[in-house]
């Protein structure tokens, strides 16, 4: 595998996180200049204004515009089509996870 | 071209004929596989250059001196291409910290941005007004300010693309500006950055326990 591989998504979507992410997109649809296009999910490196780092799974979208650019690297995941944004070296914290959604932890991963 | 190679030239200089293309076959790479065309390529490459005339020697070191400058004028302009990449990361990332460090020193110094000063027509215009309102480090008129909503704030901030580099064999690296720090993501080359991300990972600014 190298750099312009893309990955097979290797997790599903809790019906919870699926109604969270169609808030989401609401929510970016009333503040995001350009509409959302379609769902993408990757692993990100957080760092807090604090000092503290921290990681966990990204849940965001690719606009519109940006549709023809990224269309081959579309795939259905529990029934919602997505972008997996992301490299080998992360696939294994996605290994058979399901992307959960609670009011308290937000998106995050959890086994089945 | 290696020792080999030299010696070879050296060889067919000493020992071939100047002719040598009379004796061959109308069609010599007939029948051969991709290797032994190359092969014989080469060779007869080697043969012509043992003939080479003086002025097809200078023409021929004229036209490799114009390919190398072509290909190092290239990679000067691939290197100064990455450097200006790097320079432009840089400075947003310095940026990044010359804000926070400013927002450090606000808090620090109890900085009201709505305090009033005095108007600039005045002689002492600007300087922090004293009606009761105080001076920068005292707290008269600053209302506590309520406890953020933690969790839509985590949840629905919006951050914005700041930088984005492609990294080699490591594909796109993302970094993304939110109210409580920065975000990077990685991915794949023949895909892009999102332009904006929903800092949907990050509740109430704490670590998030993963079942990883």
């Amino acid at each position: 595998m190298n750099d312009t591989d893309i990955l097979r998504a290797n997790f599903t979507i809790s019906d919870a996180a699926k109604r969270e992410i169609e808030n989401l997109r609401r929510f970016w649809n009333e503040n995001v200049p350009e509409p959302a296009g379609v769902l993408t999910v990757s692993w990100g490196f957080y760092h807090f204004n604090s000092g503290e780092k921290a990681e966990n799974v990204v849940i965001s979208f690719y606009s519109e515009s940006q549709l023809p650019m990224v269309a081959h690297g579309i795939q259905r995941v529990s029934g919602i089509d997505l972008v997996f944004f992301t490299l080998p070296e992360y696939l294994p914290k996605f290994e058979g996870k399901v992307i959960d959604h609670t009011p308290d932890r937000s998106f995050f991963l959890r086994k089945p | 071209m290696n020792t080999n190679d030299l010696v070879k030239i050296e060889q067919y200089r000493r020992f071939l004929r100047p002719d040598w293309r009379r004796w061959l076959p109308p069609d010599p790479e007939r029948g051969l596989t991709r290797e032994q065309r190359e092969a014989l390529r080469h060779d007869f490459m080697l043969r012509d250059r043992a003939f080479e005339t003086p002025l097809a020697r200078r023409l021929r070191k004229e036209q490799e001196a114009r390919e190398r400058e072509e290909q190092e004028h290239l990679e000067a302009e691939h290197q100064a291409e990455i450097e200006r990449e790097a320079l432009k990361l840089k400075a947003e990332l310095a940026s990044l910290r010359f804000e926070l460090v400013m927002a450090e020193f606000r808090r620090k110094a109890s900085f009201n941005q709505n305090q009033p000063r005095v108007p600039a027509s005045s002689p002492d215009g600007g300087q922090w007004s004293s009606d009761g309102v105080g001076r920068p480090g005292e707290a008269a008129d600053v209302e506590p300010s309520p406890e953020p909503d933690r969790t839509r704030v985590a949840q629905y901030s919006i951050g914005t693309l700041i930088g984005q580099s492609r990294v080699q064999g490591r594909g796109w690296v993302c970094f993304y500006k939110f109210s409580f720090g920065t975000v990077m993501v990685q991915g794949p080359t023949n895909l892009q950055c999102q332009t904006w991300v929903p800092a949907a990972g990050v509740s109430h600014g704490k670590l998030i326990a993963n079942d990883n």
